[in-house]
Order: C-alpha cells, then structure tokens, then sequence
C-alpha cells in the first residue's frame, strides 16, 4: 500500500471520527432540507386525470331509430347523436295543433253564446219592467175594486216571475263568460291549447339527441332497436375542453394550498413530460374513512353512530384537491389516467388565478335546448 | 464538508428543475424515493471500498450508525439533486 494515509494511525484516527461525526452532521442537514422542500412543495402520487363526463340521455322514451355516431368518435357540439323513433310524438304534436283550432272554435261559439245570453237578458229586463209597472198599476185600482183580486194577484206573480228570469238570464250571461274562460285579455282556454301543443312539439323534438359539448363517445355500447326508457343513459361524453387532475393530498398539506398555485403534472401517460397545472380549489369536505364513527345526520335513527376504539396510529385523511391541466391541446389526456403532482406553494398566485379564469372561459358555454333550432343546437360560439 | 454543502446548494440550483417522481422501468412505476435509495446504497459502497482501502473502517465509530447515516445522506443528496422542486 503505497496510500499517504496508512502511515500514519494518528491521522487516520483523526479522520475516522472526523468522517463519523461529519456523517451525523450531513444526514441532519440534508434531511432537514429534503424536509422543507417537500413542505414548501407538497407532492402526491395519489391523483388522476378526470375530466367532466355528460351521461347522454333521453327525454322521451322510445326505440333507437339511428345512431349517427361510433365509440371513442370525436363529436362536436350540436352534432346529431342518435334518434329515437318520433312518430308517436308527431302523431302527438298533430293531436295538440287540432286540438288547437278544436279550442279557437270553441272560443267562438261561447262568444256567439255570450252574445245570445246577452240579447235574452236584455229581453227579460224589458219584459219584468213591464210586469213590475203593470202589476203597481194594477195594485192601485184593487181599492177601488176596479180590478178582481184574482186579476191582481196574476199581476204580482207574472212581476216576480219576471225579475226573476231577469236574475236567471244574468247568471246564464255569467255562465257563458265563464265558459269562455277569459281572464283580463288573455283566453286561458287558448292558452292551455296553446302550452299543450308546445309541450308537444318539444317532446317531438327531444327525439333527436344532439352533442350539448365537444368531446368523445365512450362506452356506446347498442345499436339501433334498443329500447331508450325516459332518463336512461345510453352512453357517455367526455367533454374534451377541460381537463383535470384530482390530487388525493393529506390534511397536513392542505393549510399551505391556495388556488392558483401553480403545479408540476405528470402523468404516467407521458412518461417523464412536465405538464403544468394550476389548483382550482382545495376541498371542504369528504366522508371520513379513517373512523368507525359516523357523526353524519340521518342514517342509525339520526343520531351519532360512535365508536368506543379508535385506532392506535391514525392515518391523515386525504383530501382531493383539484387541478385544472393548462394548454390541455396536443395531449391526449385520459380519464381515469394515474398522474403524480407537485404543487408550488411559492408560485405567483394572481398570474395562476388568471389561467383558470381563462381556462374555465371555454368551460362556460350554456346548453341550449334543441327547441327552436333547425334541427340543430342554436351554438352560440 | 461545508465545500461539499455549498456544491450540493449550486447543483440544485443549476438543475432547477425536478425530474418525474415516477420512473417506470418496464411499465412498473417506481416512486423516486426508492431509486435515490438504491442509488445512494450504490454510491456508499464505492465510499466503503475506499474506506476499505484507507484502513479507516476501524476508526468509524459507531460503524453501523455512520453507514446508516452515509446512505441516507447519500441517498437525500441523490434526492436533492433529481427530485427536488426548485
């Protein structure tokens, strides 16, 4: 051994404890700083790609016609999806619009009946003024006995009689009024007529199922002839303009987390690929797993369901936080997909918050019902 | 030992930027705290054969604590310089 050190025993001694204490020295600080890169940078492999999901759906019940689309296919909003069969509801909405003019000709005749009750009415109060002055003059002679009695009292009966029919007449003319069913300038009659046959006309037009967003058709999974009951999901679109990470984050993490701090992604999809993210929110609330308690109302007879052990060694709860995936175009992002995220608890908040606004700008477009189109969604991009 | 400190301190700086905390070796995903082990184990067993060589071994006292001690910092050095978030 030719080695300077092994001369010496006294320097190798020296250097062995220098070595030994140096060791203690460098695994305190470099674990101190491991430390507080992790706190300042919480990370999580715990996450994965979500996107927001439309569960395709009818609004009317009835056998698939046409399906105009195929699994995984890209559709665009206001595309036509499938059709179910529409001839019943056209039949419907043919019933509504005769029962329509059906209802204009009924207005018309309660009209002619007003009019009608109105001259009877008009005829009777003649007629009972005549009877009422006719039996006062009548009554005046009885004294006099120019009169019998027996013509009196005809005289009386018929003036009754009359004013009578005058209140039978009235309420006939309210009668008919009240058939024609106006109410201030409006007819309600043609306006339940007129709901009716909208109603019907809309039922008409949910028997084409339009794209409400761009995206892509998974999990179709039936052909035309399948039975498509009211409500029932048929498949599902995966809208394509946003996409996210939830990233499952222990408590003690969360108190530093803000939204719009910024986030390195990546995704086992694009291995060793930085994406960036941007927090949208840290939740408030999840059901803890972590206890065999349950404080949560209603359920066991509404009260707490609580349990006498706990475990020695608790586990932090985990929290999903969500993370909205920036320039989501040229990637091909799938849900479901494992992601690992580190979150930059030192980033510029305001330029983050400023992406989601613009990230969530494409997000924000309203469905629009396919009333009222060409056969199309009205889009309003 | 404060030179090595300082090196380490310029590394992360210069590498700013933190690789995947996932590799995948064969379409397995390792999380990256597992590789920094493996590798520092292996950059401590260079330092033992040097160690070996030196004759210091008998000097290195508690020698179990010190080699504990070794790997890990070896392996938080490996940490540091790959996955750290700048």
């Amino acid at each position: 051994m030719s080695d300077p050190l092994s001369g010496g025993k006294l320097l190798r001694r020296t250097l062995g404890i220098l070595i030994s204490v140096a060791s203690f020295v460098s695994v305190a600080v470099l674990a101190w700083l491991v430390d507080q890169n992790i706190a300042k940078n919480p990370r999580t492999e715990d996450a994965q790609v979500r996107a927001n999901v439309i569960g395709v759906a009818t609004q009317v019940g009835g056998t698939i016609t046409g399906i105009h689309v195929k699994d995984n296919q890209l559709v665009h909003k206001g595309d036509l999806l499938f059709e179910i069969d529409s001839r019943p509801y056209a039949a419907e909405a043919e019933k509504a619009k005769a029962q329509l003019a059906l209802t204009e000709l009924e207005i018309q005749a309660y009209q002619d009946q007003i009019a009608a009750s109105e001259a009877q009415l008009k005829q009777s109060e003649a007629k009972a003024a005549y009877a009422v002055d006719y039996a006062k003059r009548v009554q005046a002679l009885v004294g006099n006995l120019y009169v019998t009695i027996d013509k009196n009292q005809l005289a009386q009966t018929e003036a009754v009689t009359a004013t009578d029919k005058v209140s039978q007449d009235k309420a006939a003319l309210e009668r008919a009024r009240n058939l024609l069913g106006n109410q201030g300038d409006v007819n309600v009659r043609r306006i339940a007529a007129q709901a009716a046959l909208k109603d019907s006309e809309l039922k008409l037009s949910y028997c084409k199922v339009y794209a409400t967003c761009d995206g892509y058709v998974t999990n179709l999974q039936i052909t035309p002839g399948a039975y498509a009951a009211v409500g029932e999901q048929i498949f599902s679109l995966v809208d394509k303009k946003i996409w996210y990470v939830l990233a499952n984050f222990r408590e003690t993490d969360l108190k530093r987390m803000r939204p719009g701090m910024s986030v390195d992604v990546y995704l086992m999809a694009e291995s060793g690929n930085k994406l960036r993210g941007i927090v949208q929110g840290v939740p408030k609330a999840v059901v803890a797993l972590n206890t065999p308690s349950n404080n949560a109302p209603g359920g066991e007879g509404i009260l707490s369901r609580v349990s006498p052990t706990i475990d020695f060694i608790l586990l932090a709860q985990r929290y999903p936080v969500r993370i909205v995936l920036d320039e989501p175009e040229g990637h091909s992002f799938r849900m479901g997909g494992t992601a690992s995220v580190i979150v930059h608890t030192g980033s510029d908040i305001e330029e983050g918050m400023k992406v989601i606004t613009r990230l969530q700008q494409v997000q924000d477009t309203e469905f629009v019902s396919p009333m009222g189109g060409a056969g199309r969604i009205p889009l309003n991009e | 030992m404060s030179r090595w400190i300082s090196f380490l301190a310029l590394s992360v700086l210069v590498t700013m930027t933190g690789c995947d905390p996932q590799l995948n070796i064969a379409g397995a995903y390792f999380p990256a705290w597992l590789a920094c082990t493996l590798g520092g184990l292996f950059l401590f067993w260079l330092l033992h054969l040097v160690f070996l060589k030196a004759g210091l071994l008998p000097y290195l006292f508690p020698l179990p604590l010190v080699y504990g001690a070794l790997i890990a910092s070896l392996s938080c050095i490996l940490w540091l310089l790959f996955f750290a978030a700048p």
